[in-house]
C-alpha cells in the first residue's frame, strides 16, 4: 500500500495543538486526548499500524512540521512488524525556532523475508530539541533476520549543518556476525538527543553515550533481546545531562512543585 | 598503484599510524576478537563499515585536490586549458576587464573550493558518532599532516585546518600528487584493515603469516568497497548522498577504550 501522511504541530498559548493530521492507511495518526492531555503542554500523537505492515509492497511517507514553540511526542503503540516483500518507511521531521519533538517508537522486528528500507530526516533550527529512539530486533526469537537497511539524517540550520549521518544494516550475516558491526547481538538501539547540554561521554557494559562534532549525543545499545537492549539505552540517556535535568524538572512539575518551589527546595539545602 | 599512495600505505610511512589498533584493543579486551578466525570476521566488518566511509571520502577529497590543483596551476599560468569547473564559474563571474574576471574566477573558485572542504569534514564527522574515533582519526590526521607538508608542498592543506580527518587528509596527498581517486580510496581502505591486523599480532601472539593471509583473503571485499567509494565518490551531486554505513560495536569499543584510561594499554585507540 502506499500511504502519504502528514502532522503539523503549533502552539496555542500554553498548550501545542495538532492543527493539521492527515494519514491513510497502511498508517494512522491518533491524537491523545482527554483530560490528561489538555493538562499536558505537549501534544502526544500516537502511530498506529491499522494494517499488517509494513508489508511487501508497503511505501509510506509522514512528513511532521513543529511549529515555533510547539512540543510533540510521537509514540508507536505496538512494535512494527516489517513481513515478507520490499518495503519502505520515510520520516521527515522540521523543528521550528524552539520546538520539541520526541520520536518514540515501539521496536521494529525485521522478520526473515522481509526488506524492509528506512529514511529518518530530521531538520531542526539551532533552538530546538528533538529526542529520537530506534530499535532495531533482528527476526523474531529463534528466526534469522530478513534485510534492513535504515539511514538516519540530523541537520541542523534548516538541513545546513550536518549533525549524524548514519546507515545502519541488518540481515548480511557477516555484518551481523562482525565483532566490530554487531558481534552477533540481534538488538540495536539508538537514541539521538539534541536536548540541553551534552557533556562528557560515558560508557556501561553493552551501551556508550557520546557527543556529536557540532551538537547533541548518541547513545547505542546492543543486546541479544530487546528487553535488555531498552534497559541500556535507557541508561545510556540517562547519563545525558540535558535529558537528566529537563526529566528531573518534568518530575518535580507532575509533583505539584513550582519551579519557584523547586529553587527554594534547593536553595534552602546546606 | 603510484609512489605516493605506497608511501602512504606504508606501516613505516612517519605519520604516527601504529599508535592505534582500529578498536581491536578493547576487542581482544572483551574477549571478542581471540584468535584468527575472530579477527577475520573483525576486518571484514571494520573494512565494509570504517572503512567504506574512509575510502569513499577519500576518493571524494582526492577529486577535490586535483581540481584545486589544476584551477591553480592553470591560473599561474594564464592558459585557457582550464577544467569544466572553473569554465563554469568563468562564464557566472563576467565583469569587465579580462584581469578582473580571472581574478574573479579565482576568487569564487577558492570560497567555492573552501566550501567543499567543509561539507567534506562537516559530513566525516557526522559519519563518525564516537567521538573517540573522531579524535583517533584527527590525531592521525595531525600526525600525517607534518609528514606530507615536507613530502608534497600544497596550498591545498591549507583548506583543511591543522587537524584533518586522516581519510581526507590521504585523499588530499593522492589528488595532489596526481594519482586517481581510485589510488587514495585503495590506500585508506587498506589502512583500515592492516594497522588493526598488525595490532592483533602484537596483542594476543597470533601467527603472523596467518594474520597477514587473512589480509590477502580480504582483497574482493577491499575491491568491492573501493569501487563504491569510487563510484559514489564520482556521482554524487552532493557530499550528504555519499556512504555512511555504521558499526556499532566499533563504536562502543571506541569509547570503552577511551573510559579505561587508568588501565595499561599498548594503543591510543
Amino acid at each position: 500500500m502506499r500511504a502519504r501522511a502528514l502532522l503539523t504541530v503549533e502552539r496555542v498559548g500554553d498548550r501545542s495543538v495538532v492543527r493539521e493530521l492527515r494519514s491513510q492507511s497502511p498508517l494512522s495518526l491518533v491524537p491523545r486526548r482527554g483530560t490528561a492531555a489538555t493538562l499536558d503542554p505537549a501534544a502526544t500523537v500516537h502511530l498506529v499500524g491499522s494494517a499488517t505492515t509494513p508489508l511487501g509492497g508497503d511505501d509510506v511517507e509522514l512528513a511532521v512540521h513543529v511549529g515555533p514553540a510547539a512540543k510533540l511526542v510521537l509514540t508507536g503503540v505496538a512494535a512494527a512488524v516489517a513481513l515478507a516483500g520490499t518495503s519502505s518507511l520515510t520520516l521527515r521531521f522540521t523543528l521550528d525556532e524552539g520546538a520539541t519533538l520526541q520520536y518514540l517508537p515501539e521496536p521494529t522486528v525485521v522478520t526473515a523475508r522481509a526488506d524492509h528500507h528506512t529514511l529518518l530526516r530530521t531538520e531542526l533550527h539551532e533552538t530546538a530539541r528533538v529526542r529520537l529512539r530506534e530499535i532495531l530486533v533482528g527476526g523474531r526469537a529463534g528466526e534469522q533476520p530478513g534485510r534492513y537497511r535504515g539511514t538516519t539524517r540530523v541537520a541542523t540550520g534548516l538541513g545546513s549543518c550536518p549533525v549524524l549521518h548514519q546507515t545502519q544494516e541488518f540481515g548480511d550475516p557477516a555484518l551481523q556476525a562482525s565483532s566490530a558491526v554487531l558481534a552477533g547481538n540481534r538488538v540495536l538501539g539508538t537514541e539521538v538527543l539534541l536536548w540541553g547540554a551534552d557533556g562528557e561521554a560515558a560508557t556501561g557494559e553493552s551501551w556508550a553515550l557520546t557527543p556529536l562534532a557540532r551538537r547533541g549525543s548518541l547513545a547505542t545499545a546492543v543486546g541479544p533481546d530487546a528487553v535488555s537492549t531498552q534497559r541500556a539505552l535507557a541508561q545510556a540517556v540517562a547519563a545525558h545531562p540535558g535529558w537528566a535535568e529537563s526529566s528531573s524538572e518534568r518530575t518535580l512539575r507532575s509533583l505539584g512543585m513550582s519551579e519557584n518551589a523547586v529553587r527554594s527546595t534547593t536553595e534552602e539545602t546546606p | 598503484m603510484g609512489l605516493t599512495s605506497l608511501v602512504l600505505a606504508d606501516a613505516r610511512f612517519p605519520g604516527g599510524g601504529h599508535v592505534h589498533s582500529g578498536g581491536v584493543e578493547e576487542a581482544v579486551a572483551r574477549g571478542l576478537v581471540q584468535d584468527v578466525e575472530t579477527l577475520r570476521g573483525f576486518l571484514l566488518g571494520r573494512l565494509r563499515t570504517a572503512g567504506l566511509v574512509a575510502a569513499a571520502f577519500a576518493a571524494a577529497a582526492a577529486r577535490l585536490a586535483a581540481r584545486g590543483t589544476d584551477a591553480r596551476g592553470t591560473d599561474a599560468r594564464g592558459t585557457d586549458a582550464r577544467g569544466t569547473d572553473t569554465d563554469a564559474w568563468a562564464a557566472q563571474a563576467s565583469p569587465a576587464g579580462a584581469w578582473a574576471a580571472q581574478a574573479s574566477v579565482a576568487g569564487a573558485w577558492a570560497a567555492q573550493a573552501s566550501r567543499a572542504w567543509g561539507a567534506l569534514d562537516a559530513e566525516f564527522d557526522a559519519r563518525t558518532p564516537s567521538q573517540a574515533q573522531r579524535e583517533a582519526s584527527r590525531a592521525q590526521g595531525r600526525g600525517t599532516l607534518r609528514a606530507v607538508r615536507a613530502a608534497w608542498p600544497s596550498p591545498v592543506y591549507d583548506e583543511l585546518g591543522p587537524r584533518p580527518h586522516h581519510a581526507l587528509l590521504v585523499g588530499a596527498v593522492c589528488g595532489i600528487a596526481g594519482e586517481p581517486p581510485e589510488e587514495a580510496a585503495r590506500c585508506v581502505a587498506y589502512l583500515a584493515v592492516s594497522g588493526p591486523a598488525s595490532a592483533a599480532v602484537r596483542l594476543l601472539g597470533l601467527d603472523p603469516f596467518a594474520v597477514n593471509a587473512v589480509l590477502i583473503h580480504l582483497e574482493p571485499a577491499l575491491d568491492a568497497v573501493v569501487e563504491t567509494a569510487v563510484h559514489t565518490a564520482a556521482h554524487t551531486a552532493v557530499t550528504e548522498d555519499l556512504p555512511a554505513p555504521g558499526a556499532p560495536v566499533l563504536d562502543l569499543l571506541a569509547q570503552a577504550h577511551v573510559a579505561h584510561r587508568g588501565r595499561l594499554r599498548l594503543f591510543a585507540s
